[in-house]
């Protein structure tokens, strides 16, 4: 077993730590984050002799309940998330589930025993590994010879309405250093650099990205509850400005609106690794 | 000015960087990547929408791969730094830094 990831601290999962305690509430579950997870759970077929399964990013742990509660006897599952807080209300999530395992880790450091793992799935969470080249490899490490993989993550072009809409403003309030720090705490790939990254470690014939454009609409306030979450800008704004800053920017969001809400387009990418 | 190395020739001038930046503007709108537009010297790439910030991340990366240099974005004015022609002095006061 590798030792505990050792970790400087990153402010995104200091960020959904802090706010483990509302990533279940109804807003979030109901807004297009949570649509597109609970789709993307649906798309998840581990193989019949599947023993080990990850979950990597599990954050609450709502996607492995679902499995475990239906899952035969002797499959194992185990949840990494290096949110602390996240973590806590997984366990108590999957109490019930005496097979379930929650532990510190990340995609740069899974911290399971080389070639142990049967079946590697990951929601809404790759894109936000600090390290793209040791992700793969590491995952590529835990896996047998005939595991498979489903990661859903964002791509290049989500969320591109507010994007566009608040650069400038963002530009305005942060300046350029913060800005450019802050947007690089995601790593949004375009199909092919995904294509090119996965290769590094995966062969090409056993590797598929399917990609997709899915446009949610939701109020301001359905908008807003999440998107400071994610977005890391919202944690650099420097306090003296962050109320004109907010201000501004949901002006501009609102002007986005259309008579079925205030678009939001999520790209997403999913990489699938299928080995026999 | 002091000279700046692309790719095995030499700029020597903000003249030649910002028609490198124009040329990467316009070749990302004709792969789809960024949307139509106008790009000239004193083109505001952030207010006209033609860049958002993932994309002023891969212009950073493209002069600084381009020049040798790391741009020094402490203290920068915003204003500048989202034109065509302020982000090339920007870029060569890194480089004579």
């Amino acid at each position: 077993m590798k030792a505990p990831p050792s970790r400087t601290v990153n402010p995104i999962v200091e960020t959904y730590s802090r706010l483990a305690d509302h990533y279940d509430d109804e807003r979030n579950v109901r807004s297009c984050w949570g649509q597109a997870s609970d789709t993307a759970l649906t798309l998840l077929h581990p193989k019949a002799d599947a023993r080990l399964i990850l979950d990597a990013g599990c954050g609450t742990g709502r996607a492995l309940a679902t499995l475990a509660r239906n899952a035969p006897p002797g499959v194992r599952f185990v949840g990494i998330d290096p949110a602390d807080n996240m973590r806590k209300l997984a366990v108590r999530r999957l109490r019930p589930f005496p097979n379930v395992r929650i532990q510190d880790g990340s995609f740069e450091s899974i911290g399971l025993d080389t070639g142990s793992v049967d079946y590697l799935f990951s929601i809404m969470a790759f894109h936000w590994t600090t390290d793209p080249d040791a992700a793969v490899t590491e995952i590529r490490r835990v896996l047998t010879p005939v595991a498979d993989v489903d990661l859903f993550f964002i791509g290049r072009h989500n969320g591109r309405e507010f994007i566009q809409q608040t650069t400038p403003i963002f530009m305005k309030h942060m300046g350029p250093a913060l800005l450019l720090e802050s947007a690089r705490m995601r790593k949004q790939l375009t199909k092919d650099e995904a294509y090119q990254l996965f290769t590094k470690a995966f062969r090409a014939s056993e590797l598929s990205i399917d990609e997709s454009y899915h446009t949610y609409h939701d109020t301001l306030e359905g908008h807003w509850g999440w998107w400071v979450r994610i977005e890391g800008q919202f944690m650099q704004i420097p306090p003296a400005r962050k109320e004109a800053c907010d201000r501004e920017v949901k002006d501009a969001l609102a002007r986005l609106a259309e008579p079925a809400g205030i678009p939001y387009t999520i790209h997403q990418l999913h990489v699938k690794v299928r080995r026999r | 000015m002091s000279s700046l190395l692309r790719q095995g020739t030499i700029v020597t001038s903000e003249a030649e960087l910002v028609q490198s930046v124009i040329a990467w503007v316009r070749d990302k709108q004709r792969s789809g990547s960024l949307r139509d537009g106008e790009v000239l010297p004193d083109t505001d790439l952030v207010a006209t929408g033609l860049l958002d910030s993932l994309g002023l991340i891969e212009l950073v990366a493209f002069l600084e791969a381009q020049t040798g240099c790391t741009i020094d974005l402490t203290d920068v004015d915003p204003s500048e730094f989202s034109v065509v022609r302020g982000l090339c002095r920007i870029t060569l006061r890194s480089s004579q830094a």
